[in-house]
């Protein structure tokens, strides 16, 4: 299916003004709860002390897009490009709406009242400007400021349940970890096996010089091992290993599928499975754990995984549900598992786990030891041999001021667990958000931990340079910026912003250091926006400062949105950061109304996509960190969503192609970078396939310019998913040398590889063996599933009854 | 435990203002019909608001609300069955009847509309699964979590409501 199609759908399905209306009416007709008194009006009461929805920053209303901008695009038909950011905005700017609704009349006593002003017109006069302020990173003294400063930025907290935005924005992160969802489940943690409630942890941080031996850089995106001829995980900086479901050392396959870990042995016709391990086990309903990526380095194999536990289940609401109404047989068919999971809790434990399997028995891959960490697993890298491994722990279950066990992140290896140490936290000086980010490393052959540092924020975006990890995190801000009376209105005056926290925390040979943080307007698209060069972090941002304003006719009980921009109003900038992250240079009011489609560093120079209506390839040249400056601007139909460096010269497309209006596919472009103030288009090849993995998962591109191919898994028109494999030269362009079947009809999380002389596809069901020769199949082994059809190994009737 | 106010549990208010969307859209996808839709919308927050359940984290309640409306309307659209109640609109698509037709929810493209047809007619818990992957945005194992069944789980559910979905839109849309 095609994304674009269901997010415009999504921003489509939403109560109408009258079935709110009722709800509203029949919530005030509802005798006041005896649990917490007065759930709503207490709200309405909150919402009229200040300006509610400022202090919300991470519900991520961006109400121009209320009704004005998301139908705006989608009316053209098509699939809608921007749909992916504009559908959350459209929710959450309605989920806005209602709160002020709800507060209602009394919502403006206590704000201040400016001047009427005209309606047309709100003030941008602050619009995108530069305001990334560095400020310096600390340790609380003891874990009792800790508390303190934890109990005031929940205080303070309007709605800190995860910054949503940039893990939306970056559709890998959304579906692979999605912090504003999953992490936010995280609550209070326990030992499980144990209560720990005094922090043992000791610290094994060292000052590190800032001096780790880098690497000569080189440009990113091969990615065939030197010495070797096969194929590894597809990863935005050469030598920086990101963790992946599908990991080989040229003789070996290993494969996550579902809970187990399969090893096939890479032979060609003669490829075979060797073992099958089970990594990860559902005891019960409430406790599990679930691998989800993995790092193979020599003999060692190391998956992450995720382990929840919760403790107690409240009870369901069917029960009562169902007694209380007629309809118990539609309750007793099908779905019974689901609607037993009422998920009240009142304890809950989730870690983010790292086993280390000793493989150099391919056939008996042996457990060696297991950490932990709290938190869900946000992100990794590994370099030289050192495991970076990063958490998000939110803590949801209450705090208690004696026991640091309920507000400091655990962390342990095997059963046991202790306190992060106070002086491995640091406080960030500006955003204070009651969650942490953890970050560990290991020493991977010694399977030992590194070094351990918390901070208290949030890391949506991660990349790593050969010195540093940066976090990057997007914050949201609504604030009244107007308030005035005009005839019979009251007209409120919002301005929205998103801007972005960066946290550099330096690591050398798996010291970390967390050196510095900054904020600065604008949000990232991904992990591909940012990089290092020199010490110096470049960064590309979307900006798009908004504004909206309310008008309230209390005589009448009516109000209304004005927005006024039919799609906010946009532009792009690229910012050079000093290691303390300070502004050195800066390039701004990039492709105005447009946003950031792809970027790609590559050394001294920058590729940025924006898009539109046409696709303009920005070359940037960063040679001088002071003075960053457009080279080229190269404009072209259609968009890139990711950019890969393909050999010398070369910058490889995947993207859309935007001419035909509905079903436009996928398209592969070939650009000539060589000469970077004449930036081109050699090539565009529109693609079979209308969508791919591919397009917002580097992980999922084979793209190897030494054996020019091209290979990524896309769902073509003509029914089912393909396996593409294309090759480039510059006399004939693209060529499809293959639209390749696999076993699995319509797979997902599909990984092509290449060892000597075959390419490996790996799907849920099974690998598939061809050759690369004539692309002929030569093996399909199938990867069967014991549990394959339910949790608990009981299938369900589930059809829908036939309509008579 | 003498702790901070931490009650994380939302408000009625604050719940509606999050999730209104996402309980619509999933009563929706799981009744077919506006009216249908929109009675659950406004018997899950009810529901919220007179238990005020006591669920620990913002997580939690989407849990709670996602499965609240799930059961909501499974026992609704049961009834609808038993009252000879039609609600699929794919019968009323041509509009002979205008009063269904009126509260069938159409979409802004006949494309977008054979889609949700598509899902309308998938078993119930494949149907549960695509609709927070794609609509909600949620990943396997936030599903998973939710909806209180093994990853594993879900990823085959996904994987064959894809398959069913794909199959159902043949020549229609996809295939031409």
């Amino acid at each position: 299916m095609n994304n674009n199609i269901f997010r415009d759908m999504r921003a489509q399905m939403k109560p109408s003004a009258e079935a709110l209306s009722r709800l509203e009416a029949a919530l005030e007709a509802e005798p006041v709860a005896d649990k917490v008194p007065g759930a709503v009006s207490a709200a309405a009461a909150e919402t009229a002390a200040g300006p509610p929805p400022a202090s919300n920053p991470a519900v991520a209303p961006s109400p121009a897009s209320g009704s004005g901008a998301a139908r705006t695009t989608g009316s053209s038909r098509g699939p809608n490009r921007r749909s992916r950011r504009l559908a959350i905005y459209l929710s959450a700017a309605a989920a806005f709406a209602l709160v002020l609704i709800a507060g209602g009349s009394v919502l403006l006593s206590g704000l201040p009242f400016g001047g009427p002003k005209p309606l047309d017109g709100l003030d941008f006069s602050d619009s995108p400007s530069l305001v990334a302020q560095a400020g310096a990173v600390r340790a609380p003294a003891d874990y009792e400021e800790l508390y303190g400063i934890l109990e005031e930025a929940y205080t303070a907290r309007g709605g800190f349940y995860g910054n949503g935005v940039m893990e939306i924005a970056s559709a890998e992160d959304a579906v692979a970890s999605g912090a504003a969802v999953s992490d936010a489940a995280a609550g209070q943690s326990t030992a499980p096996s144990e209560d720990v409630d005094v922090p043992t942890v000791t610290p094994t941080a060292t000052e590190e010089a800032d001096t780790a031996a880098a690497p000569e850089a080189v440009a990113p995106g091969t990615s065939v091992a030197a010495d070797s001829d096969y194929s590894e995980t597809n990863t935005q900086v050469k030598g920086i290993d990101e963790a992946d479901i599908v990991k080989t050392d040229g003789t070996h396959i290993y494969a996550l599928t579902q809970n187990e870990l399969a090893i096939f042995k890479a032979d060609g016709p003669n490829t075979v499975e060797v073992s099958r391990t089970q990594l990860a086990s559902q005891t019960d309903y409430s406790t599990g754990s679930s691998p989800r990526e993995m790092y193979l380095v020599d003999d060692m194999l190391t998956v992450v995984i995720d382990y929840y536990h919760y403790g107690t289940v409240d009870e369901p609401y069917l029960e009562d549900a169902s007694s209380s109404s007629s309809s118990s047989e539609g309750a007793a068919e099908g779905d019974a598992a689901t609607s037993q999971i009422a998920p009240a809790v009142s304890e809950e434990t989730l870690e983010t786990r790292l086993a280390f399997y000793d493989v150099s028995d391919p056939t008996a891959p042996t457990l060696i030891t297991q950490f932990a960490q709290s938190g869900n697993y946000r992100n990794s890298r590994v370099y030289d041999g050192t495991l970076y491994l990063i958490s998000s722990y939110y803590l949801y279950a209450g705090m208690d001021s004696e026991d640091p066990g309920s507000f400091v992140p655990l962390i342990g290896e095997g059963e046991a667990r202790a306190c992060i140490a106070v002086e491995d936290i640091r406080i960030m000086p500006e955003v204070q958000q009651p969650h942490y980010t953890i970050i560990t490393s290991y020493d991977i052959v010694g399977q030992e931990r590194l070094d351990q540092k918390t901070v208290l924020g949030e890391a949506g975006t991660v990349y790593m340079s050969y010195d540093n990890l940066y976090l990057a995190s997007s914050i949201y801000t609504d604030e009244v910026s107007n308030l005035y009376e005009d005839s019979v209105y009251t007209i409120e005056e919002h301005t929205t912003k998103n801007s972005t926290q960066i946290i550099r925390v330096g690591v050398a040979a798996g010291a970390l250091d967390v050196a510095a943080q900054c904020v600065i307007d604008g949000m990232l698209l991904n992990q591909f926006s940012l990089d290092e060069y020199e010490g110096n972090l470049r960064i590309a941002l979307t900006l798009n400062n908004s504004g909206y304003r309310i008008l309230r006719d209390i005589s009448h009980n009516v109000e209304s949105y004005q927005y006024d921009f039919e799609n906010p109003p946009q532009t792009n900038a690229l910012y050079v950061l000093s290691p303390s992250l300070t502004v050195l240079g800066a390039i701004e009011g990039l492709a105005e109304d447009e946003r950031i489609y792809s970027v790609r560093f590559t050394g001294s120079v920058g590729y940025m996509v924006t898009y539109r209506q046409m696709d303009p390839l920005f070359a940037l040249d960063l040679s001088d960190p002071a003075n960053p400056q457009v080279l080229s601007e190269l404009k072209i139909p259609g968009f890139s969503a990711y950019l890969h460096p393909f050999g010398e010269g070369r910058l490889l497309g995947l993207g859309y192609d935007a001419d035909g209006a509905r079903t436009d596919g996928m398209k592969l472009s070939m650009f000539d970078v060589s000469d970077p103030f004449a930036v081109s288009e050699l090539y565009a090849e529109s693609a079979e396939a209308y969508d791919s993995e591919a397009l917002y998962n580097h992980k999922a591109v084979l793209a190897d310019a030494e054996r020019n191919i091209i290979g990524f898994y896309g769902y073509g028109d003509s029914g089912g998913g393909r396996y593409y494999v294309y090759r480039y030269d510059d006399a004939g362009g693209f060529e499809l040398r293959g639209a390749l079947t696999l076993s699995t009809e319509y797979g997902y999380e599909i990984r092509g590889l290449f060892i000597g002389e075959y390419l490996y596809v790996l799907s849920g069901d099974a690998l598939d063996v061809f050759a690369l020769e004539d692309l002929g199949t030569v093996a399909s082994v199938p990867i069967s599933h014991p549990d394959e059809d339910g949790g608990f190994g009981k299938v369900m009737p589930m059809a829908v009854p036939e309509q008579p | 435990m003498d702790a901070v106010a931490t009650r994380v549990c939302l408000s009625t208010t604050e719940a509606i203002a999050r999730y209104r969307d996402m309980v619509y859209g999933i009563a929706l996808t799981h009744t077919g019909n506006r009216s249908d839709a929109e009675d659950v919308f406004q018997e899950v927050f009810l529901v919220y608001h007179r238990k005020q359940p006591s669920l620990e984290g913002d997580e939690r309640c989407k849990a709670w609300l996602i499965t609240t409306t799930l059961n909501c309307a499974r026992q609704l659209t049961a009834s609808s069955w038993r009252r000879k109640v039609v609600p699929l609109y794919e019968s009323t698509v041509d509009g002979r009847d205008e009063e269904r037709d009126g509260d069938r929810f159409a979409f802004r493209t006949e494309e977008q509309d054979a889609v949700f047809a598509a899902l309308q007619q998938l078993p119930r818990k494949y149907r549960s699964v695509l609709h927070l992957f794609y609509f909600e945005d949620m990943s396997v194992a936030q599903i998973a979590l939710a909806l209180g069944i093994e990853a594993g789980t879900v990823k085959v559910q996904l994987s064959r409501g894809r398959a069913q979905m794909r199959e159902r839109l043949k020549g229609e849309y996809f295939d031409e």
